[in-house]
């Protein structure tokens, strides 16, 4: 049952990453084309997700708007795991001051109404892809600077590690290619489930305005003319927020079934 | 206890000053002054008069010295005034902040109310349909984005049934209605936004609940519980659930920010006029005192639902008490 779910999920992400891949062959419009006899209409074959206020076509705004997600999604947690590793993996190693200031450091993040520091950047830098990539990654690197910590608290008292030492392995290289490679595993998982909450970040960044800016399509800045349509037409609001929902859900659970497949002491 | 407390207390201070440093270097770094809005678009406006306000906003000093004359002053309660209109900031949250912490902590006793509950019911009922419908309800929580969860709502209570106002917080009529008619009143427009706030951590709560209650049920003083012949209602409620709170504490308070957060949308999607909306509102505006006000506000939320937490901490595990006092 549980790798049922794992596989349906992969399966869900690949083709979000083949709508993202081939979206000029996928969609079946331009997502930018305005069609003004076509505005506000329902699903139909023609377009089958139903048409916007301007009548451009819902489904390829969706197919268009699945690049935004991934990049979005995939980079900023890159940034994150990266920040990560790099924090972590010097407080683990170096225990002591350098590991108090850090964790000191980590608690002080954890405390912040994150998405009040978000909204603050991006409205002040300008709301770039890039900009929303780099923000969402600098302030979501706490999980995975604590998970790799505690790993290399445990694994560099390990006998190998004392091994490289004798050998005259310098610290870079035993933090570089002893100790982060066999403390990546829940990186792995935490980082599956950070892709999802940077999805969902950004849509709702975008849904307030200050995220992707129109015209390039994202999930987020297509439920934008959800509110004004409430009641009137519902495709608009239905379609591109079951995207974000199966996709964010997606990962999630992909990361269920990869904690399970790497640590399989924690399964239930 | 009182030892204990004040140790947590002074813990605090460091990261207030924190977050606080974090987010003025933050705002004050990024490019772009609030002075140009009012001069840079104004071709009548001289350089020398941009130059003198900035003087009188304090934007002409090093970064450094701005921070710490923004310190001295809060240290006053003195959060300056707005640029917008002026008008102190500490005024423009304080009428605002009521409603947002109506909303937030709404929408904690919420989560406490049910998500504890289903998450040890679905523990100790593992495997049955009640514990799957509860992990597969922790995993949509998860996963849906709020705002969409909310205007699908909105649309179906408040357009299509007709059940809720929409938005806002109160009807036209509201002078005109009877105390009870008037609280009747503002909580009819607040059940949506309460519920959809509670939805995602609800989802949380009662999953870490689940799996620190599974955890603690295995232990060997549940099994001598059980062997004294205690009921089963004793043995779960008492011995299982207090020692199975505790890491639910601590996630809890860390739940704090995220409910700050997310107040932003909320209060923009339902048109409350809270401290998220202010806040929304004094970034597009760049207007620094308030924005700085709001985060100091947010920040000290968010340590006092910390403070809480470690409360609730150690009067659930007494061994917190008697190990930090030493």
């Amino acid at each position: 049952m549980k790798n049922k779910i794992t596989l349906i999920s992969l399966t869900f992400i690949v083709m979000i990453f083949i709508f993202a891949l081939f979206a000029p062959i996928i969609a079946r419009h331009d997502p930018s084309a305005i069609d003004t006899d076509a505005i506000l209409a329902a699903p139909s074959q023609a377009h089958i997700f139903g048409t916007d206020t301007l009548g451009r076509d819902i489904f390829s705004r969706i197919v268009y708007g699945s690049r935004i997600s991934l990049s979005i999604g995939f980079i900023a947690v890159g940034i994150a795991v990266l920040i990560g590793i790099f924090f972590g993996s010097i407080a683990g190693y170096y225990g002591g001051r350098v590991d108090s200031v850090l964790m000191r450091f980590v608690d002080i993040m954890l405390c912040f109404p994150t998405f009040f520091l978000i909204l603050a950047v991006i409205a002040m830098l300008e709301p770039s892809i890039f900009n929303i990539m780099a923000v969402i990654g600098i302030t979501s690197w706490m999980g995975v600077a604590r998970l790799i910590r505690s790993e290399i608290l445990t694994l560099k008292e390990r006998d190998y590690i004392a091994a490289a030492r004798v050998m005259g392995a310098s610290d870079v290289w035993i933090i570089v290619r002893h100790l982060i490679p066999n403390a990546i595993g829940p990186v792995l998982v935490s980082a599956t489930l950070g892709i999802g909450g940077a999805i969902l970040t950004e849509s709702a960044l975008s849904f307030l305005g200050i995220g992707v800016q129109p015209p390039t399509p994202s999930w987020g800045n297509i439920l934008m003319d959800g509110k004004s349509t409430l009641g009137v037409a519902w495709w608009l609001t239905v379609f591109p927020g079951l995207f974000i929902l199966f996709t964010v859900l997606a990962y999630n659970l992909l990361s269920e079934g990869l904690r399970d497949m790497l640590e399989p002491r924690l399964k239930e | 206890m009182l030892r204990y407390l004040a140790k947590r207390l002074i813990g605090l201070i460091p990261v207030f000053f924190g977050i606080t440093l974090i987010s003025f270097f933050v705002i004050h770094l990024a490019p772009g002054k609030p002075t140009d809005v009012a001069t840079s678009m104004n071709p009548k406006v001289s350089y020398e008069a941009r130059e003198r306000l900035e003087k009188l906003y304090g934007l002409d000093k090093p970064i450094y010295v701005q921070y710490f004359n923004w310190l001295k002053r809060v240290a006053a309660f003195d959060f300056g005034r707005s640029y917008i209109d002026d008008r102190p900031v500490s005024e423009r949250i304080a009428e605002r902040i009521p409603i947002t912490l109506l909303i937030n902590i709404s929408a904690m006793i919420l989560i406490l109310a049910i998500g504890i509950p289903l998450g040890v019911l679905s523990a100790v009922r593992r495997g049955t349909f009640l514990d799957r419908s509860t992990t597969v309800f922790s995993f949509i929580g998860f996963s849906v984005p709020e705002f969409w969860l909310a205007l699908l709502l909105m649309s179906l209570f408040s357009i299509t049934l007709g059940w809720l106002p929409i938005s806002g917080i109160k009807s036209f009529d509201f002078g005109r209605l009877s105390m009870g008619g008037k609280i009747l009143d503002v909580a009819r427009h607040l059940v949506l936004p309460v519920c959809i706030s509670a939805f995602g951590s609800l989802a949380g709560i009662s999953r870490y609940m689940r799996t620190a209650m599974i955890g603690v049920i295995h232990q060997d003083y549940i099994r001598t519980a059980r062997a004294k012949g205690l009921s089963e209602t004793k043995v779960i409620y008492k011995h299982a659930l207090k020692n199975a709170l505790l890491p639910v504490i601590t996630i809890l308070g860390l739940s704090v920010p995220g409910l700050i957060g997310s107040s932003v949308i909320f209060e923009s999607i339902f048109a409350i006029p809270g401290m998220g909306r202010l806040f929304y509102e004094s970034v597009m505006a760049r207007d620094y005192p308030t924005i700085m006000g709001v985060l100091s506000v947010g920040a000290l939320l968010t340590l006092l639902g910390n403070l809480l937490a470690d409360i609730a901490y150690s009067y659930a595990d007494p061994r917190i008490r008697v190990t930090e006092e030493e």
